[in-house]
């Protein structure tokens, strides 16, 4: 049971990571355009001409990464900056997206915490 | 000799980002503010409420646990996509900014390449819970 559990979780965001990127590249998706203040943050990020393609490479590969069993840890360390960030856009600027970044940070919370053991040295060295 | 090394790079990474991000809450000293298409990304940013400041937060928490000793490991997974960042910034934006933000590369690649031991566990295979 948590087998199939933490591999739907694993898959899924991985799915979610992979559509929602590649979708940045080669628009397939019929998402709503921007609107209010979140529209002018994601303009200014725009323009900068490196941050948003750097932003969705990185979502890319962290998807990718989270198919592999074996590196699917490295996939959830990637994606973490990640998810902290949209979850603070849609909260403070596109309250309409929360409900979907919020799965997103409880899919990754599951995951983290699945892979707390290898974190764990992180926090808590021995010498 | 590394092992002093290390340590002059910990404090010099640690202070860096130490100063600027609470020169960034408390004022203590004035930058220069930056133009044109930089000047306006970090306008944009500040201008969003939240973004600058997280991003200060995460490099006050990231250079104190780097100053740490202990926890440097953990301050270096927290610096290095704000270091990824500034190196960019700087190299498309603001390339007057581009010897600083390569000192910080280089002394987080090298703080990276000394503690890549405390960094394998990541890379190690989720055990046969899965």
């Amino acid at each position: 049971m948590r087998y199939l559990l933490r591999f739907f979780a694993r898959f899924g965001l991985s799915l979610i990571l992979i559509l929602f990127s590649l979708n940045y590249f080669f628009p397939f998706l019929p998402l709503p355009p921007f609107s209010g203040p979140g529209a002018d943050l994601m303009e200014a990020f725009a323009a900068t001409g490196y941050f948003l393609p750097l932003l969705k490479l990185t979502e890319l590969v962290a998807g990718l990464l989270l198919l592999s069993k074996s590196y699917a840890p490295l996939g959830v360390l990637l994606f973490f900056p990640i998810v902290v960030q949209i979850n603070l856009f849609h909260f403070f600027l596109a309250p309409a997206g929360l409900p979907l970044s919020v799965l997103l940070a409880l899919l990754e919370a599951y995951l983290v915490k699945q892979y707390f053991y290898l974190f764990y040295p992180f926090f808590f060295p021995e010498d | 000799m590394t092992a002093k090394l290390a340590l002059g790079a910990r404090a010099l990474l640690g202070l860096i980002f130490l100063v600027f991000s609470l020169n960034f809450f408390f004022h203590f000293f004035s930058m220069p503010s930056p133009e044109g298409p930089a000047g306006d990304l970090m306008k944009a940013l500040f201008m969003s409420g939240y973004f600058l400041q997280v991003v200060k937060l995460t490099e006050l928490t990231g250079a104190l646990l780097v100053l740490s000793g202990k926890l440097t490991p953990l301050g270096l997974l927290f610096l290095a996509p704000v270091i990824v960042n500034i190196f960019l910034f700087h190299l498309i934006l603001a390339p007057e900014g581009l010897p600083v933000a390569i000192v910080l590369v280089a002394l987080e690649s090298f703080l990276g390449w000394v503690y890549f031991e405390r960094f394998r566990s990541i890379f190690s295979s989720p055990t046969a819970q899965e």
